[in-house]
């Protein structure tokens, strides 16, 4: 009778493992190698973009402790009169996730933290803008104090005013006096529990557009990122990779999909980080902060990135059992067009971080 | 002399590192570990790709990106396991499995019938055997190559892969499955 199968197996891998043959040459190649891959990496550039970073939050002026009914008291929805006057008619959308929650919006949506478009110049204010919360707004007294876009919502604390679904005509004669949108503006709701968004356009025909194009997050959403933080989170498209980032509690905070060459270029800069061994035990009090998981085919190891983590034990660039140290590069694909947070002086930060 | 160890923690692996506080220890020459280590590494990867053109270039493309960082990965506690770990993640990069495109008859003699009359049998078994393991699926085979071939207990596997151990324990009794199947042969 045979020998079980697993007996059999490892000489029969030793006996087809080959000979030395091809070892005399494989330190020059490797040496080769590496000074090619050098000589690449100089003459190569990471593009340039400009960007600009929204500001560390100073305050939240949205939500509060309390309570806090938002958006005006209910009266009967109006329509517009004459002819609409669109914010830019988009021929092209991208997505933009939050928690469980997805929706399309323009193209040509910038990203911003609620009411720093105050601070902005006159003629770069009208410019909608994808809001998330976390990033905080400041309190400036700014009036109003958000502008046209779209506005991730914690609605935790919040006791609304309208249902999901509902598009209204904003108007500064509410009871509470708050003047929290432009007025005459149209805004859409929508909420799943406690997570919510605020659609903020210059017409009823953009901002139903928008409204309809929300969906709770069930497996992933369009970019390829589960709603929660686990294991094989980012699941990519073919070549192209999903860049998930998420907080500390869990919870999907942006997604995006890049292209075939971003992708490529991602990978390089992970592939070309520089090894590292942690040293020593983690001794702060604070929790993880979140992460961005990265990559494409969970099975294949998704590349997680640590960088915003007050610990600098749990820092660094971390798949298939490598662990490797952050890097400019690794954090220019990382950082999501709009992200912002605060990290420690160490982390090498990109000089300019990407827009699209 | 006396070395203290200390627990150097790598994300998700545990290793030990000898805290040189009293002997200065000279790391490795490359080109000498490399002729030391290079074999064991290339016959690894050939197992893992069953292509000996595909292997040597793993192996270099690893050993390239160890030699950037050789003073750092030189003075670890282990060398020979962290350059492993890069050449089985040079394999299952996806990148690098994009490119290949491979299918499940990749290279495979079929409908071939060879005259062993010359070879022993455990020879002809093995063979057997081995065109088995390269018709598996690329997950399967390295799990069951890391297993099999490099003697690894799975909790090392799904450090070395970056898959749960779970995960790993599937894909091995699933590849023996698989390998079974195609060998005609029954489970126990």
């Amino acid at each position: 009778m045979a020998e079980p199968l697993e007996e059999r197996l490892p000489g029969a891998l030793r006996r087809h493992a080959g000979d030395d043959d091809g070892v005399a040459l494989l330190a020059a190649g490797a040496r080769a190698r590496a000074t090619r891959r050098a000589r690449r990496r100089t003459a190569g550039a990471v593009v340039a973009a400009a960007i600009a970073v929204a500001a560390v939050p100073t305050a939240i002026a949205l939500t509060g402790s309390s309570p806090t009914t938002v958006g005006p008291a209910p009266s009967p929805p109006t329509t517009s009169d004459g002819a609409p006057t669109p914010d830019a008619t988009p021929s092209a959308t991208r997505v933009e996730s939050w928690r469980n929650l997805t929706v399309s919006v323009p193209s040509d949506w910038g990203y911003g933290g609620g009411s720093d478009w105050c601070a902005s110049a006159p003629g770069t204010r009208d410019r909608p803008e994808v809001v998330r919360p976390g990033g905080g707004v400041r309190a400036v007294g700014c009036t109003p104090q958000s502008s046209y876009g779209l506005h991730f919502i914690d609605g935790s604390a919040i006791r609304w005013a309208r249902e999901s679904g509902d598009v209204w005509q904003y108007g500064w004669d509410s009871p509470d006096g708050v003047k929290m949108y432009p007025e005459d503006a149209w805004l859409g709701h929508f909420r799943v529990g406690d997570h919510a968004l605020m659609i903020v356009t210059r017409d009823e025909a953009t901002t139903r557009a928008v409204l309809d194009s929300v969906r709770e997050v069930a497996g992933t959403d369009p970019n390829g990122c589960a709603p929660r933080d686990g294991e094989d989170v980012a699941a990519g498209d073919g070549d192209r990779w999903s860049v998930c980032r998420y907080s500390g509690d869990g919870w999907l905070v942006q997604s995006e999909l890049l292209t075939a060459e971003q992708s490529q270029r991602f990978a390089a800069a992970v592939e070309t980080a520089p090894p590292f061994a942690v040293v020593g035990e983690c001794r702060t009090r604070f929790e993880p902060s979140g992460r961005v998981a990265a990559g494409v085919d969970g099975d294949l190891g998704t590349v997680s990135i640590v960088f915003e983590d007050s610990c600098f034990q749990r820092r660094g660039v971390f798949f298939s059992g490598t662990s490797a140290a952050l890097t400019e590069d690794v954090l220019y694909w990382a950082l999501s067009p709009g992200w912002s947070g605060g990290v420690d002086g160490s982390v090498p930060l990109p000089e300019e971080f990407r827009q699209n | 002399m006396q070395h203290k160890r200390s627990d150097v923690r790598l994300w998700g692996v545990d290793a030990t590192a000898v805290r040189d506080e009293v002997t200065l220890v000279a790391a490795p020459d490359f080109d000498e570990w490399v002729a030391a280590r290079g074999p064991s590494l290339l016959r690894l990867a050939r197992v893992l790709t069953g292509n000996a053109a595909e292997a040597e270039d793993i192996v270099q493309e690893a050993l390239s990106r160890a030699f950037s960082h050789w003073s750092r990965i030189a003075g670890m506690a282990d060398p020979a396991a962290y350059v492993r770990r890069m050449v089985v993640h040079e394999h299952t990069s996806w990148w690098r499995k994009f490119r290949r495109r491979e299918s499940p008859t990749d290279a495979v003699v079929d409908g071939v019938v060879e005259d062993t009359s010359a070879k022993d049998v455990s020879a002809v078994d093995h063979d057997r055997i081995w065109a088995a393991c390269r018709r598996l699926p690329e997950a399967q085979r390295t799990a069951v190559v890391l297993r099999f071939y490099e003697q690894l207990e799975y909790a090392e596997i799904a450090e070395l892969t970056g898959v749960r151990e779970g995960s790993v324990r599937s894909r091995v009794s699933r590849g023996l499955a698989v390998l079974r199947e195609d060998l005609g042969e029954r489970d126990g």
